[in-house]
């Protein structure tokens, strides 16, 4: 799905759970994926304010985290800075597993996620990076 | 130097700090019994809370005594194995606080059968300083996070918990045992 394709974020967590189906097997209803769930709550709003929120939300941390791990090409520039900023802030040990599960960073993101693995994960740098090439060629879900 | 061996948990609690999944029956971590503590039905980009294992008897550690490294290991499993089913947080409790590295191992899989895995050694303080009060205290442990797995439905399980200290005994106290016998 091309960037900003869609202007609402009910629309885009239509998205985000298509995604989750595809990526997580056995999936069968979203009331499975509490991840997405959390989400629906913000309502119909428009992308921006529901992504600000969401990644503004303890509650919602994890919408965050699977965001930055596996729909970034889902979102606008700007938006995927706010998602990745956010977590950080909130979580920044999470940096490893998106580093190796998402797909979809540029390499800017990338730079920053790299600082902040190599920053709280010095002793182990190396294996994290290597395997999160190889993860990224290959399995995500 | 001298060393505590391995020394279990003697208490173990979810702290719910950060995360999504609590971890029940905590208190399992306190012997290698194959009763555990687990956080059940953890979803895909989510993490569990924190287990705080604590309660670890160093008594035996001489007064004046200068730490020299810490050992944490840790018997653990997962339902699956696979999928990013891995270490978040492994870091130790300074005063029930957590401080220092976090020596989490975000590329290894929990395995599907209970297997230890051990962080630090006889030379690591975990990027921090410790004294004996510290170690000794009731709140000194290790907190365990696990995650985020890429798939759905993840079981994390924690066995057991133990830590080994590495330390010094000063050179006074190591001639009065010498003269005492």
């Amino acid at each position: 799905m091309p960037a900003a394709a869609t202007s609402r974020f009910s629309d885009w967590l239509d998205t985000c759970w298509q995604r989750a189906v595809e990526l997580g097997s056995g999936y069968t209803s979203e009331s499975q994926c509490k991840t997405i769930q959390g989400p629906r709550s913000l309502g119909d709003v428009p992308l921006a304010d529901g992504i600000d929120a969401m990644t503004s939300s303890p509650e919602m941390e994890s919408a965050c985290r699977w965001t930055a791990m596996f729909a970034m090409d889902t979102l606008p520039k700007k938006l995927r800075k706010l998602v990745l900023d956010r977590l950080l802030e909130r979580d920044p040990f999470s940096a490893a597993a998106v580093l190796q599960c998402s797909p979809a960073l540029d390499a800017d993101e990338e730079a920053v996620l790299r600082a902040a693995v190599q920053r709280d994960f010095p002793q182990s740098f190396g294996r994290i990076t290597a395997a999160g090439a190889v993860k990224r060629g290959g399995v995500r879900g | 130097m001298a060393n505590t061996g391995l020394v279990i948990a003697g208490s173990g609690a979810n702290d719910a700090s950060a995360g999504d999944v609590a971890w029940t029956t905590p208190g399992n971590v306190t012997a290698s019994d194959n009763s555990r503590a687990q956080a059940i039905n953890i979803d895909s980009g989510q993490t569990s809370q924190y287990l705080k294992a604590t309660g670890f008897d160093f008594s035996a550690i001489p007064a004046g005594s200068t730490i020299d490294g810490i050992q944490v290991r840790v018997e653990r499993s997962e339902k699956y194995g696979n999928n990013n089913s891995v270490d978040h947080t492994i870091q130790l409790l300074k005063a029930g606080s957590r401080v220092g590295t976090n020596k989490a191992d975000t590329v290894t899989n929990w395995p599907t059968t209970d297997t230890n895995a051990d962080y630090g050694g006889s030379t690591d303080l975990w990027g921090t300083t410790w004294t004996l009060a510290q170690i000794q205290a009731s709140n000194f442990g290790v907190s365990i996070r696990f995650g985020p797995p890429t798939s759905k439905n993840h079981e994390a399980y924690v066995d057991a918990v133990w830590i080994k200290v590495w330390y010094t005994v000063p050179t006074g106290a190591s001639m009065q045992a010498i003269f005492i016998g």
